[in-house]
C-alpha cells in the first residue's frame, strides 16, 4: 500500500471511531441515563421537569435526539456543569486541561529516562542480579494500585519529614498559594508561564510540586516501558544480524547501542504512544491525593455531585485526545516500519 | 473423453483477487491458474513441475475443492464437483485426499497421533473407540510404524515420520485420488527415497491415482507416468516420455538444463535462464515465455499458444513446438555418458 | 475396508437378531424418552408458573417423579444409542442393553420411593464402571486419550515448580483464596462490625472490650477491625475480578472466534466495534458506563467492568483464529471433510487457548486495581461493605492519623495484581514452545 493511501485509510478509520464513540457516550448518556438530570437539581419542583425535558428536546424520538446531541457538540455546546456553578463544560475542559497534560508530560518524561536504560541493563544482564530487581520493580509497577502508591509517597515524602521538620517535598498543589498569589497565566501551563515572564523561582517551585506526583502517575509507564524495552532487546540481541554485528568484531557497546537499540525502539514507542492514554485515566486517581487543580480532580468531583455533562464531556475528551495519540503512533509505525501498512 | 480419466479439468481458471487502495478495494488479480486443461487417468501419477509461484500447487489444492475456481470446470469421477457445496462436497472429498508439504504444520499439534489419524473415520461416521484405534493401527503399520505410536503427539517424531503419518491419514478413508504437495522437500534425502518408495508400494496395493507436486525434476521424473510443466499459471509442456531427453517446450529444455550435474567434467555447464519470472498480476500477453524465450517471435507476443499434441500423447503449448533445435545440453551429455559401456 | 468392518462383527450370530433386538431397543428408548420429556418437561413448566407466583399444587409423591422423568430421560438416551450400535452388529451392546433395561425397569417401579431412587443415584457412575460396554470399549479408550494429556501436563508442572516467582504467586493466590473461604471462621470481627470507641488505634492494640483478641492491624476512623475487613473484602475483591474476566473472557472469545473464523463484513463489523471500545481507557469508560447506570453497587461496576474488558478478549481470539485458520492442520480437517463446527472447537480454539489463558490471569490483576481504583473515587459499593478500594478512599482523610488503614488494604491489592501477573508471566514463559521440548 502507498504511504498516502495508509495514512489517509487510517485517518477515515480514526474518524469512524470518534463517531462510534460519540454514539457510545450518546447512548450512555441519554439511553441508560436520565439526560435531564443535567438541567435541574435538587431545588427544581418536579412539576417544571416535563417543561426543561420539552425545552431541551429529550422527549423527541431517538434519532432526533441523536441528531441534536452530535449538532450541539460540533456547535461546541457541550452542556453546563451542575457542580462547578453552571460554567459551560468546554470551557473547564480548556481551563483544566493545561494542569493535567503538564503533569502528564512529567509523568512521561520520569517513565522514559528510568525506563528504556532500566529495560536495556536488564536485558544485556538477563538473569543477574541487577535483571531480577528490574524484573521484581517493573512487576510491582504494573501490580501497583496508583492511588495507594501515591498516599505512601505522600506519607512518607512530605508528611513523615515534615512532622520530624526534615527538608520535606510540597504534599500537593501545583505551587505554593501562599508566596505567589499574584501569578498571571497565559497559556496554563505553569512551567511555560513562569519561563516566559522570567519568573525563576516560581518556576522551581512549580518544578518541585511536579516532583512527586509526577513520578505517582509515572510508575505504571515507568514499569510497562521497561518490560516491553527488556522484552524487545532480548528478542533483537537474538537476531541473526547482531551475532554477525560481534561476529565482525564490535565491541559489545557498539552492538547494543548502535545496532540493536534502534530496532529494539520500535515496539517501545508503540507501547509509549498508547501508554498516554493509561497517564489520563492515571491522572483522575493521582489528581485528587495532590490535590491538583487538573481535569482528574474535577472529573472526581464531578462523580459525587452526580454531573452527568461534565463526566460526559470529560469521557469525550479523554476518547478524543486516546483516539488522536493512537493514531499519531500508527501513522509513526507505519512511516518507521513498511511492513505495517499491509495489515 | 473416456472411461478411463479419473479427474478432468477444464479451462479451470483461479484468481486470487489483490486488494489496496483506502478502501480495501480489489485492484488486481493474481493469474494463480489461468486455463488449464488436464485428464488424469486412473491408476497413473502426474507429476506437475515449474518454478515457486508457477500456481502448481494452487492448482492441486483446486481440483480437490480446497479453494474455489474462478471459473472451469472439474470432473471427478465422471461427476461434475465444481459448485458442490455442504455434505455433497464431503462426500466426495473422502474420494481425493492431499498430503501437504510441511508434515509438521499439518498435524495439529495438541493432538495424539491416533486421533489426528483416525479422525476422517470419526468425522465420516466410519468407526470410533477401540474400532477407529484398531484400524488407525493398521493404517500406521502399514507406512512403517508400530502400536507405541499411537499415543504419540507431533513433535515427538522426525520428519520423515511425520509425512508417513500424513500419508496414512490420507489413506484412511481409502480414497482414489491423492494429490502430493511436495511431500519430501522438507526431509533428508535419505528419507526421501524411503518416502517415495512407500508411496509407490502403496499406490499399487491400493490402486490409487497421484497428482505428484514437485519443484525437483529427478524426483518427479522418478515417481511419475506422464509429466506436467507449469509456467505462471499456464500448462506448457504434458509429457509421457523423459523430460531430460526429449523436451519440445523452450521453457522445459531450460528447466532441464538448469538441474545441477553431480559431475565435476560438467562442471560450470548448468545453463540458467537469465530474466525474472513476471509478475503473475499482469501475465505477459501471448505466450507467457516469450519475454524470456531465446526462440521468441513477433507471433509469440499476440497469440496465445495452444496445447498440441505432437504424437505419443506429447502435448506442448508452443507455436514453434517441433522445428526449434535446442541443441544438446549438457544434462544429455550426462546422461549419454551412462548409455556407453564403461569398458568399451 | 468396509470389509475389515464387516469381519469384526461374530459371524455366528444371525443378522436378524441384530435388527431385532436394534429396532426393540430403540422403541422402547424411544419411549421412555418422551415419558421423560412430559415429566420433567411438565414438572419444568410448572416451576416456572412457580415463579410467577402462579398456584401449581402438586400432590407430595409428585416429587420423585421429576428425578424419574431426568433417569428416563437419561435410560432411554443410552436405550438409543445402544440400540443403534447393536443395529451396527456391536456385540458388546447386547449386554449393556440388558443392563440398561433393568436400570429402566427399576426406575419405573420406585415410583414412589424418592428414597431408593435418591439412595441409587451415587450408585450410578459406579455401575457404569461395570457396564460391558464403559468397561471394555470406552474406559480404555479414554484412558489412552488421557495418558500423553497427563504427561504433558506432568512435564509443565515441573517447568512450573522450577520457576520461584510463579510458586510465589501461586502460594499468593492461595493463601488469598483461602482467606475469602475462612474469613468467617478466622476474622476476629465482622465485616461490617464497628467499635466507635475503637476509632484509629494502631496496629496491634488491644480492644476495650474484654475477650477481644487484639486488632493485629489496628482499626479504621469508624472502628472497624482493618484486619477483619480485609479477610471479608478478599471475598468482594476477588469474587469480582474473576467473574468480570470469566464472563468477558467467554463473550469476547465467541465474538472473536466467529469473526476471525467467518471473515468478511462480520469481522470488519466486530472490529470497529472494538477499535471504539478500545478509544476508551479502561478506568474512564467503566466511570462513565457505572455513571450512566445510575445506582452503586457491586453488580453495576461488574458490569461495566465487562462491558470494558469483552473487546480485548474478542481481538485476541480474532488474531488467534485468523492465524490458525491459515495452518495446514486445518486445511487438512477441510479435506477430509471436517465440519465448519468441529474445525473450529477442535482444532481452531484448544489452540488459542493458551495465550488466552495468560491474558486473562495478568488482566484479572488490572481488573482487581481498575475495580479498587473505581470505588476509590465512589463508584464502589455501597458505604460500609469491607471492599479494599472503598476501605482506602474512607480511611484516605485520616491517613495521617491512622496511615495502616490505608496501608494494609493497598496492600492487599497489590499482593493479588502482583501475584496474578506473576503466575501469568510465569505460564507465558512455560507455554513458550522454545522452552518446550517441541
Amino acid at each position: 500500500m502507498k504511504l498516502r493511501d495508509f495514512i489517509l485509510r487510517r485517518v477515515l478509520l480514526a474518524i469512524t471511531v470518534v463517531f462510534g464513540v460519540l454514539t457510545i457516550t450518546w447512548i450512555l448518556a441519554f439511553i441508560v441515563g436520565d439526560p435531564v438530570t443535567m438541567y435541574i437539581n435538587e431545588n427544581t419542583p418536579a412539576e417544571a421537569i416535563p417543561a426543561i425535558r420539552a425545552a431541551h428536546g429529550f422527549d423527541e424520538p431517538w434519532p432526533v435526539q441523536y441528531f441534536l446531541y452530535l449538532s450541539n457538540l460540533f456547535q461546541g455546546n457541550w452542556g453546563v456543569s451542575g457542580s462547578s456553578s453552571n460554567m459551560p463544560v468546554l470551557e473547564i475542559l480548556a481551563l483544566k486541561f493545561p494542569a493535567t497534560i503538564e503533569l502528564a508530560i512529567v509523568a512521561m518524561i520520569f517513565a522514559i529516562i528510568l525506563g528504556i536504560p532500566l529495560g536495556i541493563i536488564s536485558a544485556t544482564r538477563k538473569d543477574q542480579k541487577i535483571d531480577h530487581f528490574t524484573r521484581i520493580f517493573s512487576l510491582a509497577g504494573v501490580s501497583m494500585p496508583i492511588f495507594w502508591f501515591a498516599f505512601m509517597l505522600k506519607y512518607v515524602l512530605y508528611y513523615y519529614l515534615a512532622v520530624n521538620n526534615l527538608p520535606h517535598l510540597p504534599g500537593g498543589e501545583r505551587y505554593d498559594t501562599s508566596t505567589y498569589l499574584d501569578f498571571e497565566f497565559i497559556t496554563g501551563f505553569l512551567l511555560l508561564d513562569s519561563l516566559i515572564q522570567g519568573n525563576i523561582p516560581i518556576f522551581l517551585d512549580g518544578l518541585v510540586h511536579l516532583i512527586m506526583p509526577g513520578f505517582a502517575l509515572g510508575y505504571l509507564t515507568l514499569a510497562i516501558i521497561t518490560r516491553m524495552m527488556r522484552s524487545s532487546m532480548l528478542e533483537v540481541l537474538k537476531e541473526d544480524y547482531i551475532t554477525l554485528a560481534r561476529s565482525k568484531g564490535l565491541r559489545e557497546k557498539v552492538v547494543i547501542y548502535r545496532h540493536a537499540l534502534r530496532n529494539a525502539m520500535i515496539p517501545t514507542v508503540t507501547v509509549i504512544g498508547l501508554a498516554f492514554g493509561g497517564l489520563i485515566t492515571g491522572a483522575v486517581l493521582t489528581e485528587t491525593i495532590f490535590n491538583w487543580p487538573g481535569l482528574g480532580r474535577w472529573a472526581v468531583r464531578s462523580i459525587l455531585f452526580a454531573d452527568l455533562a461534565a463526566i460526559n464531556g470529560f469521557t469525550l475528551l479523554v476518547a478524543i485526545i486516546f483516539v488522536t495519540a493512537n493514531l499519531i503512533v500508527d501513522l509513526i509505525y507505519g512511516v518507521l516500519d513498511p511492513r505495517i501498512r499491509f495489515g | 473423453m473416456s472411461e478411463d480419466n479419473l479427474v478432468q479439468i477444464r479451462e479451470l481458471k483461479k484468481y486470487f483477487p489483490l486488494t489496496g487502495g483506502v478502501f480495501r478495494k480489489v485492484i488486481g488479480r493474481v493469474h494463480a491458474v489461468d486455463d488449464v486443461d488436464l485428464d488424469i487417468v486412473r491408476g497413473e501419477t502426474l507429476g506437475v513441475v515449474g518454478e515457486s509461484g508457477c500456481g502448481k500447487t494452487t492448482l492441486g489444492r483446486t481440483i480437490l475443492r480446497l479453494l474455489n475456481p474462478t471459473s472451469g470446470q472439474i470432473i471427478f469421477d465422471g461427476k461434475d464437483i465444481t459448485h458442490l457445496g455442504g455434505s455433497e462436497l464431503r462426500e466426495v472429498r473422502r474420494q481425493m485426499q492431499i498430503v501437504f508439504q510441511d508434515p509438521m504444520a499439518s498435524l495439529n499439534p495438541r493432538i495424539t497421533i491416533k486421533n489426528s489419524v483416525g479422525e476422517p473415520l470419526v468425522v465420516n461416521g466410519i468407526a470410533k473407540g477401540p474400532r477407529m484405534r484398531d484400524m488407525v493401527l493398521e493404517l500406521l503399520q502399514k507406512v512403517g510404524l508400530t502400536e507405541a505410536h499411537l499415543n504419540r503427539f507431533p513433535h515427538e517424531f522426525s520428519g520423515g515420520q511425520r509425512q508417513r503419518i500424513c500419508i496414512a491419514r490420507a489413506l484412511a478413508l481409502n480414497p482414489k485420488f491423492i494429490v502430493m504437495d511436495e511431500p519430501t522437500s522438507s526431509t533428508d534425502v535419505s528419507v526421501q527415497a524411503q518416502t517415495l518408495n512407500l508411496m509407490k508400494d502403496l499406490q499399487d496395493e491400493f490402486g490409487l491415482t497421484y497428482m505428484f507436486i514437485s519443484h525437483d525434476l529427478s524426483v518427479v521424473k522418478h515417481m511419475s507416468d506422464r509429466i506436467a510443466v507449469m509456467y505462471l499459471g499456464k500448462i506448457v509442456e504434458l509429457t509421457p516420455h523423459d523430460i531430460f531427453k526429449e523436451a519440445m517446450h523452450p521453457y522445459t529444455f531450460a528447466l532441464v538444463s538448469a538441474v545441477p550435474i553431480p559431475d565435476p567434467r560438467f562442471a560450470g555447464k548448468a545453463a540458467i535462464l537469465s530474466g525474472e519470472v513476471p509478475s503473475p498480476i499482469n501475465p505477459p500477453t501471448g505466450c507467457r515465455f516469450h519475454p524470456r524465450c531465446p526462440f521468441a517471435q513477433d507471433r509469440c507476443s499476440k497469440d496465445i499458444p495452444e496445447l498440441r499434441d505432437m504424437g505419443n500423447g506429447h502435448l506442448v503449448a508452443c507455436h514453434y513446438a517441433g522445428t526449434l533445435d535446442f541443441g544438446r545440453s549438457a544434462q544429455q551429455e550426462y546422461a549419454d555418458s551412462f548409455d556407453v559401456p564403461a569398458n568399451a | 475396508m468396509e470389509n475389515q468392518i464387516a469381519m469384526t462383527a461374530n459371524e455366528e450370530y444371525d443378522p436378524m437378531q441384530f435388527t431385532i433386538a436394534g429396532i426393540t431397543g430403540m422403541l422402547v428408548g424411544l419411549v421412555s424418552f418422551i415419558f421423560g420429556i412430559a415429566i420433567f418437561g411438565g414438572l419444568f413448566v410448572a416451576g416456572i408458573l412457580g415463579l410467577f407466583s402462579i398456584a401449581f399444587p402438586l400432590p407430595e409423591f409428585f416429587g420423585s417423579i421429576g428425578l424419574q422423568g431426568l433417569l428416563a430421560l437419561v435410560t432411554g438416551f443410552v436405550l438409543y444409542r445402544t440400540s443403534k450400535a447393536i443395529k451396527k452388529h456391536e456385540l458388546w451392546a447386547f449386554s449393556t442393553s440388558l443392563y440398561i433395561n433393568i436400570f429402566a425397569i427399576v426406575v419405573f417401579v420406585s415410583t414412589s420411593y424418592p428414597v431408593v431412587l435418591l439412595a441409587l443415584l451415587p450408585l450410578i457412575p459406579l455401575l457404569m464402571l461395570f457396564l460391558p460396554n464403559v468397561k471394555t470399549y470406552w474406559y480404555p479408550t479414554f484412558r489412552e486419550d488421557i495418558t500423553p494429556r497427563i504427561k504433558e501436563l506432568k512435564f509443565s508442572l515441573r517447568l512450573v515448580a522450577k520457576s520461584p516467582l510463579v510458586v510465589a504467586g501461586i502460594i499468593i493466590l492461595l493463601v488469598f483464596v483461602l482467606f475469602a473461604i475462612l474469613a468467617p471462621y478466622i476474622a476476629p470481627y465482622g465485616p461490617e462490625e464497628r467499635l466507635w470507641s475503637d476509632g484509629n488505634l494502631p496496629p496491634l492494640s488491644p480492644s476495650n472490650q474484654p475477650g477481644r483478641p487484639d486488632h493485629i492491624w489496628g482499626t479504621d476512623n469508624s472502628g472497624g477491625d482493618v484486619y477483619s475487613r480485609i479477610l471479608y473484602g478478599a471475598q468482594i475483591d476477588l469474587q469480582v475480578s474473576i467473574t468480570v474476566v470469566i464472563v468477558a473472557v467467554t463473550i469476547g472469545s465467541l465474538i472473536g472466534a466467529v469473526a476471525g473464523y467467518y471473515g468478511g463484513k462480520i469481522d470488519e463489523l466486530v472490529m470497529r466495534i472494538t477499535d471504539i471500545f478500545f478509544a476508551f481507557p479502561g478506568l474512564i469508560l467503566a466511570m462513565a458506563i457505572v455513571m450512566a447506570l445510575g445506582e452503586r453497587s457491586l453488580q453495576n461496576v461488574s458490569v461495566a467492568l465487562m462491558i470494558t474488558w469483552w473487546p480485548t478478549y474478542a481481538r485476541l481470539v480474532r488474531g488467534q483464529v485468523l492465524a490458525e485458520r491459515e495452518k495446514l492442520y486445518v486445511e487438512a480437517a477441510r479435506s477430509i471433510g471436517a465440519s465448519d463446527t468441529r474445525i473450529l472447537l477442535v482444532h481452531i480454539l484448544p489452540n488459542t487457548i493458551q495465550p488466552l489463558t495468560v491474558q486473562a490471569t495478568m488482566d484479572t490483576g488490572s481488573v482487581l486495581l481498575v475495580a479498587a481504583g473505581l470505588s476509590f473515587i465512589g463508584f464502589g459499593p455501597p458505604a460500609g461493605i469491607a471492599e479494599w478500594g472503598w476501605m482506602i478512599a474512607t480511611a484516605q482523610l485520616y491517613f495521617t492519623i491512622a496511615p495502616w488503614a490505608v496501608f494494609f488494604p493497598g496492600f492487599a491489592i497489590l499482593f493479588v495484581a502482583l501475584a496474578f501477573n506473576l503466575v501469568g508471566d510465569g505460564i507465558r514463559d512455560i507455554l513458550d514452545p522454545k522452552l518446550r521440548r517441541r
